[in-house]
Formats: structure tokens, sequence, C-alpha cells
């Protein structure tokens, strides 16, 4: 079960703070995976923006908490024309590594689920962009499609408003 | 690659790329001029020295955030660079 933030407020600000601190631990993760330690060094980066962002732009802020209130997943939303663009998105540092303590499964997903029902409520019929980096198969998954630009390894993609009101459906 | 992705569950997929999403350098380089010309506009209509001393200095601090930003960016693009594409 997730619980949807739309504010960065001080708890958000302090849970981000646990989260560059837990980034610290991941950047530390002796292995000798290099697709992981570009996640981790990718996200790392990403929660430093998200900050940064929310501390400037608390309305902006958006997030996902589990039961027990636990920060699992934030993005920086900007309101567009006829969309929402997705400027930052992560998932909390201890995400990437099954094993750890606080790791749990489809925070992200959960997020952009609400980010689908607040594009929605808006009136864009569900419409996001996000640059995905490194994670056009995530994206894909859950019914974006490239749209030409950006680049090979961070496509800009697209929910439209049709595969927006599918993942509705199928989130009821 | 993408084919033998669609057999992973969304789950597994959100794991293994970590669904990370960034605004691309250049949309951001666009975002900041916009930022800078907005403050500038209001500069130049400042209708006291003080009011242009506190606007020029949100300036300067827009101008020192956003360039940390930009380096962020810049650097996630290029940790990303030389991935095989999902």
């Amino acid at each position: 079960m997730f619980f949807a933030i739309d504010l960065a407020d001080a708890l958000v600000h302090s849970q981000l703070r646990e989260w560059l601190f837990a980034t610290t631990t991941n950047l530390n993760v002796q292995t000798n995976d290099l697709e992981l330690l570009r996640r981790i060094q990718t996200n790392a980066r990403l929660i430093s923006l998200i900050q940064e962002t929310a501390l400037l732009q608390p309305a902006d802020f958006r997030g996902i908490r589990d039961e027990r209130g636990t920060l699992q997943a934030g993005a920086i939303v900007t309101e567009m024309n006829d969309h929402l663009y997705l400027d930052y998105i992560a998932t909390a540092p201890w995400n990437l590594i099954p094993t750890l303590p606080n790791y749990c499964q489809g925070a992200a997903k959960s997020l952009i689920h609400s980010i689908v029902r607040e594009s929605s409520d808006r009136g864009y019929n569900g419409r996001i962009i996000v640059d995905a980096v490194g994670s056009a198969g995530f994206y894909r998954k859950m019914g974006f499609v490239e749209t030409g630009e950006g680049s090979v390894n961070a496509p800009e993609m697209v929910l439209t408003s049709e595969a927006a009101k599918k993942l509705m459906e199928e989130n009821v | 690659m993408s084919e033998v992705l669609t057999d992973r569950t969304l789950e597994i997929l959100e794991l293994e790329t970590g669904a990370m999403g960034c605004i691309s350098p250049e949309r951001h380089q666009h975002r900041w001029f916009q930022k800078i010309r907005c403050l500038e506009g209001k500069i130049t209509a400042a209708q006291s020295p003080e009011e242009k001393i506190v606007l020029e200095q949100q300036l300067e601090n827009i101008n020192r955030i956003e360039s940390k930003k930009a380096e962020l960016i810049v650097d996630i693009y290029n940790l990303n660079s030389q991935i095989e594409p999902s």
C-alpha cells in the first residue's frame, strides 16, 4: 500500500536528507556490477537535484510513502501547456539493491500512477512526458512511447491520453 | 535488448533500470534562460535601488543554483551515454 504526497514539507525534506545519506552507503557498495554502479551514481545525482529543487519549489514535489511512512520514490513535476513534465524522478536509494532493509517493490510505478491521475484531474487527459535516462524499458512497459526527441540512451517518452486511460483502468 | 525486456515484469524493470528520469541539458538551459530573462525584466522595471539590489541578489542565486544543477544534469547524461539502450 502506497500513499501519494504532493508537497515537500518539513518531513519530506528530512526524508530526502535520509536518502542523501543512504546514497553515500550505496556509493561505497563493493560490487563488480558496472550497471548497478551506474544506476547508483545516477540515482545519487538525481536525489541531489530533487532535494535542491524541492527546497526552492516545494509545490512541484511529488512522492510516494509506504505504509510505514518511509519515502520510497520522489519526483519534480512541471505543469506545461498540455501535459505534466517529469523534470526528475528517482526511487529511494535502497530500492536499487533488494537486500537492503527498506527495499520495497513498485514505488516508482505507484508514483507514476498518481502523477497520471493528477494529469487527468488537471485536464491533460493523463499526458506525461519524461526523458527516460537508461530506463526506457520501464517506461515502455508502462505504456510510454518515444517521441523521437532526446537521445538513444535518454529518449523523450510520452504517455499518451489513450495509454494513460488504459493505465488508469488497469489500476482501478 | 528491448525484446528481452518485454518479458520482464514492471517491478523487475523498475529494479533493473532504476526508473530514472532527468530533464535534458538543453531543456534545462532553456528554462534557466527563461528565469534569467524574467528576472532581468523585473530588474529593469525596479522602482527603487533597494528593490533592484534584492532582485540582483535573486539573479545571482538563480545562476549559482542552476549552474550547479546543470553540472549534475550533464554528469547524469555523461554517465548514461555508454550504456546499451533498454
